[in-house]
């Protein structure tokens, strides 16, 4: 009874559609993402020591990109505006690394501040908490305007884009670009060490 | 075969010969430079030759649960599976309480309950040299009590009350494992049993024409007392002067009782803000401490804004993007330095200066990767009236870096191609910053070039095919050359890269009496634990991260033939 059934079943196949697709787009872009719990320092709340011979510290986060050969492009941001551009010295934004692989077979890239960041850090030790973000994208940044509320005119904001895939077909593909990002609130702390 | 460490020299030595020509300097040889180097069944690593299943230390970070941090496990034999599950989360729990008299005395005791800052330093213990650090406030605590999360480690735990009147205190060696508990009870000193040092923080005593004080008001400053052999706080970090016009410097440092049973203590005075145009110093006291100290800090003169400079390359062209800095010892005594600045395309950059003792200090941190590298050089400031501020000299030419050459070979002796070869400073060099990791990639032919800065150093070699990353340890130097210049490449031995076994595995986390469930998106972290030159280190060799239902897969050198 059992087989009969199973005929049955087999028999209320539908045939396949035949038509033969002529080429596949390209796999679409996938979102990366900030690996939870593997940033440094490990809590969001933190202090950091920038005096005179201290050792410096390290800020990173790992990032995972199923795309594995996407390239990675980080921004570091101290008190950054809303907007996520330059108003001024106050708000500086420091082009991080690529993101090198943490380890063999993995899609997971660890990305670093720099010298530069730090440089800039230093000004903010005045006892006050900051606000150090990283955003990074698998796209590249641009800035873009958009209308300000307050007024005629436009405002400048960070954007992300990626150019699209042109197939062999003539085809343009667009490709979504995507962002994340990580936050830390700190305390700069300048006492020389020894 | 195994081969001993002479036929090794010998081989590494010729080897780099050939490939060097005339204008290299060869590396010492390391102890081995590949696996064939070392006897069956061992694998070649920066610390020499050994067993890449034993002496193993894994490090387990982040993950699904919030307030989880790292844990680590010994690996004494590496199995075909490796199951971890992480206990905890750990933690640090203990009571805030003051002493009600001036001596300790446990029964004499309140309970503390105003807001404290711990602050927990250390490193782990199954791990060398990987550091860990916490911080947690804490405020209308439930009778005193606390509890902060931190990662598994050996920690020094420094309570920070929120109000400066009550001194600091340290409780080192505090370890946190998932086997015990750890307990770092704090008893803050009372008002009769602090210490307190009064005085006035000025820049300088005038005795003529008529005695009187030069007072700081450039900027805040601020004052804290150190024990001078740890450097942990005896006192709060205390603001002496506003910087604004009538400060007169005039400080209360409330101490630890420990201050007085020390030989002597530092008080360091700072600029609140950094980078500002006053310079910090350091003194040093005996007890008995008398009341109405005078600090000078000595007169450091008016700031001079604006200072330009301009840096060159070697090949005498600007260059840009390169961080400057300049520091050392300032007018009247105390060390300055400058906040960074970056150079623009013209090599072009300003700074503000306080007038030199007699000269500065400046150092240049180009960008990594590119051809010329970190130069320091001693500056004057010339300052003439009616002419505008100058450096001597002006220009700073940089000196090239070492090009450090070398191949990468997989385990059957092709090129390793599109590999990523990243080098980070192991030295602590006396530099104002440390550098920065240099990352390139190897080529078609399985060559690469990393342009160093002189100092020692770690390469990492991370295949991005199913291959272990595995390390070397190099020392670069800038060498005289036969003629009578400076070497500028150095060649380092053909690597070929181990094999790789793949080990899995499942990460699971205990957290509550609910048993164990699959812990999501940790960092999976191998190292081998070992010695470098004398001193205990780890070296990672292999990373990876759990997927959706907790399980990792890692990368891991062996000395197995590759299963066909």
């Amino acid at each position: 009874m059992l087989l009969g059934l199973g005929v049955t079943q087999m028999a209320c196949l539908l045939p396949q559609d035949d038509q033969i697709i002529s080429e596949l787009p390209g796999a679409a872009n996938r979102p990366l993402r900030v690996m939870p719990g593997q940033s440094q320092p490990q809590q969001r709340e933190t202090t950091v020591k920038l005096g005179l011979n201290c050792k410096r510290e390290t800020f990173s986060v790992n990032v995972d990109d199923p795309n594995g050969t996407d390239q990675i492009r980080a921004l570091w941001f101290i008190d950054p505006n809303e907007r996520y551009v330059q108003s001024g010295p106050n708000t500086p934004v420091i082009q991080g690394n690529p993101g090198t692989l943490i380890g063999a077979g993995s899609t997971v890239r660890l990305v670093q501040a720099n010298t530069q960041f730090f440089g800039a850090l230093t000004a903010f030790a005045d006892g006050r908490k900051h606000r150090v973000e990283v955003v990074v994208t698998d796209g590249e940044f641009i800035e873009s305007q958009r209308p300000d509320p307050n007024g005629g005119g436009t405002l400048a904001f960070l954007d992300i884009n990626r150019p699209p895939i042109r197939l062999s077909t003539g085809e343009v593909v667009p490709v979504t670009a995507y962002r994340d990002d990580y936050v830390w609130v700190v305390d700069v702390d300048n006492t020389p060490c020894p | 075969m195994p081969v001993s460490r002479a036929q090794l020299g010998a081989l590494v030595a010729s080897s780099v010969v050939v490939v060097m020509g005339c204008s290299s300097a060869p590396f010492a040889p390391p102890p081995c430079l590949t696996d064939s180097d070392c006897a069956d069944g061992l694998v070649c690593f920066p610390d020499g030759c050994g067993d890449p299943t034993r002496n193993l230390a894994v490090e387990i970070t982040g993950g699904s649960n919030v307030g989880l941090f790292p844990q680590d496990f010994e690996v004494a034999q590496l199995g075909t599976t490796q199951d971890f599950d992480i206990k905890g989360p750990l933690s640090i729990v203990g009571s805030f309480q003051r002493e009600r008299t001036a001596g300790v005395d446990p029964t004499q005791r309140s309970i503390y309950t105003d807001e404290v800052l711990v602050r927990a330093t250390g490193e782990s213990e199954l791990i060398p040299g990987v550091p860990r650090s916490y911080q947690a406030r804490f405020s209308q605590t439930d009778r005193g009590t606390y509890s902060m999360n931190v990662g598994q480690g050996r920690y020094t735990v420094t309570a920070l009350p929120a109000n400066l009147e009550v001194p600091p205190q340290t409780v080192p060696g505090i370890s946190v494992s998932p086997d015990a508990g750890a307990t770092a009870n704090f008893a803050f000193a009372s008002v009769e049993g602090a210490i307190t040092l009064s005085g006035r923080l000025i820049k300088k005593k005038l005795t003529v024409p008529t005695p009187s004080e030069l007072y700081i008001t450039q900027d805040a400053m601020d004052l804290q007392a150190l024990d001078p052999a740890t450097q942990e706080p005896l006192s709060q970090r205390i603001q002496t002067s506003t910087g604004r016009p009538g400060a007169r410097g005039d400080f209360i440092l409330v101490m630890s009782p420990l201050a007085a049973q020390l030989p002597a203590i530092e008080l360091v005075a700072t600029a609140r803000e950094g980078g500002a145009l006053v310079p910090s110093r350091r003194f040093v006291l005996t007890p008995p401490f008398a009341p109405g100290l005078t600090l000078e800090l000595g007169d450091f003169g008016e700031p001079v804004r604006m200072v330009p400079g301009k840096v060159l390359g070697g090949d005498g062209q600007p260059l840009g993007g390169a961080t400057v800095v300049i520091e050392g010892r300032a007018a009247g005594g105390g060390t300055f330095r400058s906040r960074l600045a970056i150079t623009d395309d013209l090599g072009n950059y300003q700074l503000d200066l306080l007038p030199p003792e007699d000269s500065f200090t400046l150092t240049v941190f180009p960008r990594p990767g590119v051809r010329f590298g970190v130069t320091q050089q001693l500056v004057k400031l010339k300052n003439a009236p009616g002419s505008p501020p100058v450096l001597d000299p002006p220009v700073v030419r940089c000196a090239e870096r070492i090009v450090v050459k070398g191949e990468v070979r997989l385990p059957g002796g092709a090129p390793a191609a599109m590999l990523s070869v990243r080098a980070i400073e192991t030295s602590t060099g006396k530099r104002p910053l440390p550098l920065e990791d240099v990352d390139v990639l190897t080529d078609a032919e399985g060559t690469y070039e990393l342009p160093l800065d002189p100092g020692s150093w770690r390469i990492e070699f991370t295949p991005a095919v199913e291959l272990p990353q595995t390390s070397r340890l190099i020392t670069v130097s800038a060498a005289a050359a036969s003629d009578g210049g400076v070497t500028t490449a150095q060649t380092f031995a053909p690597i070929t890269l181990p094999r790789g076994r793949r080990l899995t595995g499942a990460v699971t986390s205990t957290l509550s009496t609910r048993g164990s469930t699959p812990l999501v998106n940790a960092q999976v972290r191998f190292f081998r634990v070992t010695k470098i030159e004398g001193k205990p280190a780890a070296v990672l060799l292999g990373a990876g991260v759990t997927n959706g239902v907790g399980n990792y897969t890692v990368i891991l050198p062996t000395r197995e033939p590759t299963p066909q």
